[in-house]
């Protein structure tokens, strides 16, 4: 693996808010290409500041942001058409979908929406069209193309999004708490989307405030008032349940019943997430107790 | 169930369609039945389309229904459409998003603003705001702001203590916890529920999340293709697993957790789809050592 992404003490302070009080605060970190990396933290915890540096939607105040070699800092003194370059290369590798799926979609055909970000690269109209199959196959959607965005789900219509974004071909996609409003089904669909994205090779960045969802990826980042907190694999992240409880966050209900069987004096491990290896600990524990 | 004497609200046979006599025409409630018990917290689930929406919109008179009919104690709602609005005094009901709707200058202000319009007392009034901020989890502080100056979380509190400083008899909500942190969510549906417990209101929860539903519901109806699927206790509901799966919902994941228990064999009895409720049965499982094997 490559690095695709650096942080160097990035700070962000937003102007006229909080006092200036940064809303991201000396963060440090580095993101591999192909990683899965969620992002979990409070309302107001800087996850989403964090995010929108990580495509300059924000440009930092402090420190730097490096993506694809690509490096922005304050005291840079690139002028405005090369800052202007900067950020369009930036935003041309790291794609971004939002939470409410009736805000992202522009067009009244679904296929239209897809080669909206196409068109305006300037490409032939038949390099348009491949791009645009290819990004509604990825995501399950070819055969919704005629179709307006209106009639689609919630999930579908994130998924068309989605679609959207990779028409770019972006090296990494930001999910901003995009299963937020979906329901259970529109949920699965955009994990099992994201999941295919990231062994196809594309770096996944996902923002959520679902401990389970959260649990599914390599890697955890918590966010806790602007900065990192917490940066390591589920299984050590979700150990940590009294630190997490005390920042207002949760851990699956499967390491949380394994928790207090073990604060009960059982011998169970702790970060254990799948529900499925916890009942086989815990039929083990069952069998030890009854049959020694 | 035999349990129409207890109810508040009833459906009763009630279908509507949306764009009917076009070729969009799409069935949002299809000759559906169901009743409400009085006092009770009752969570409405199934997934986007299932009808659920329209469900609480016929409850508090917003939808007229194309067939059937809406009892509201014992009532039919319709008898005398031209007095439908006062209906909604006795059933309130707090959309989806609800912070998107609050504009005035202070929080204050904008909780009573109901109140003002019903002409109460100022006293009246003031008393009801503040017990209608801290059912709904608002700190008093707070009370003097710009609803514009709270966080999220605190500005979906306010909207929904508005519709409390109403004292509706029946509180519906529409998916009140949605997008909030794992925090915001617990502080908004455990303030809903020591509300029901305390003021004896009705509460009809709108939710896509079964955990919520398990934690903080009495009784459940699922909804699925403009029908009641299930409508139970939460116990009931809770297990009719392959039910609930097929109908695109999510058990909680402490349920596939104890129902893989039992398939090993370990005897879990009790509530089986609340954390508390499994760590509580294996304990004393394991707690009585081989008196229990």
């Amino acid at each position: 693996m490559s690095e695709f992404l650096r942080a160097e003490h990035l700070t962000f302070v937003y102007p006229d808010e909080n006092n200036g009080i940064p809303a991201v605060s000396d963060v440090n970190l580095t993101i591999q290409k192909g990683e899965y990396v969620a992002i979990l933290g409070h309302n107001g915890s800087g996850k989403s500041t964090l995010a929108k540096l990580f495509n300059l939607i924000l440009l930092p105040t402090g420190g730097s942001i490096t993506v694809d070699g690509i490096r922005f800092f304050q005291e840079d003194d690139a002028d405005d058409a090369e800052l202007e370059e900067k950020v369009y290369s930036v935003r041309r590798r790291v794609g971004m979908v939002f939470q409410n799926p009736d805000n992202q979609l522009v067009a009244s055909i679904v296929e239209e929406d897809v080669a909206f970000g196409p068109e305006n690269l300037g490409l032939p109209s038949n390099a348009i069209r491949e791009r645009v199959d290819w990004a509604l196959d990825a995501v399950d959607m070819r055969g919704y193309a005629r179709r307006t965005p209106y009639s689609l789900s919630g999930g579908q219509k994130q998924r068309v999004a989605i679609a959207g974004v990779l028409a770019m071909k972006p090296a990494c996609i930001i999910f901003d708490e995009s299963t937020a409003m979906l329901d259970p089904r529109g949920r699965r669909e955009v994990l099992s989307v994201m999941e295919s994205l990231n062994r196809e090779g594309i770096t996944v960045l996902h923002i959520t405030h679902y401990m389970e969802e959260a649990a599914r990826a390599n890697r955890i980042i918590v966010m806790n008032d602007g900065r990192m907190l917490i940066d390591g694999p589920p299984r050590e992240v979700f150990a940590r349940v009294d630190e997490l409880k005390e920042i207002g966050l949760e851990v699956p209900q499967a390491t949380e019943l394994l928790f207090r069987l073990r604060a009960a004096g059982f011998d169970l491990p702790l970060g254990v997430t799948d529900p499925h290896e916890a009942a086989e600990l815990i039929a083990a524990l069952y069998r030890e107790v009854c049959h020694e | 169930m035999n349990e129409t004497v207890n109810e508040i609200l009833r459906l009763s046979d009630v279908s509507y369609a949306y764009g009917a006599g076009t070729p969009q025409r799409t069935d949002a409630l299809d000759h559906v039945s169901v009743g409400f018990q009085k006092g009770k917290i009752t969570g409405v689930i199934g997934h986007t389309g299932s009808g659920k929406s329209t469900l609480v919109q016929l409850l508090n008179g917003l939808l007229r229904p194309d067939s059937g009919r809406v009892f509201f104690e014992g009532r039919d709602i319709w008898e005398k459409p031209k007095e439908i609005t006062a209906l909604r005094f006795h059933v309130g009901l707090v959309m989806q998003y609800p912070e998107y709707q609050l504009f005035d200058e202070t929080v204050e202000k904008d909780i009573g603003f109901g109140l003002r319009n019903m002409k109460l007392p100022p006293e009246e009034i003031g008393a009801r705001v503040r017990e209608a901020a801290a059912f709904a989890g608002l700190p008093e502080e707070l009370l003097k702001k710009s609803p514009f100056d709270l966080s999220g979380g605190e500005k979906r509190r306010a909207a929904v203590a508005g519709v409390i400083a109403m004292r509706p008899e029946v509180l519906v909500l529409d998916e009140p916890a949605a997008g909030l942190d794992p925090r915001g969510r617990r502080q908004i549906l455990s303030g809903l529920h020591r509300y029901g417990r305390e003021s004896g209101t009705t509460v009809i929860l709108v939710s896509h999340s079964m955990e919520d539903m398990a934690l903080y519901c009495d009784h459940i109806v699922v909804m699925d293709h403009a029908r009641v699927l299930l409508n139970g206790t939460t116990a009931e509901v809770f297990s009719r697993t392959s039910e609930l799966l097929a109908a695109g919902l999510d058990i909680p994941e402490i349920s596939r957790l104890s129902a893989e228990l039992l398939a090993a064999g370990v005897p879990l009895s009790g509530t089986l789809y609340t954390v508390e409720g499994v760590e509580r049965s294996l304990l004393s499982l394991l707690g009585k050592g081989e008196a229990s094997c």
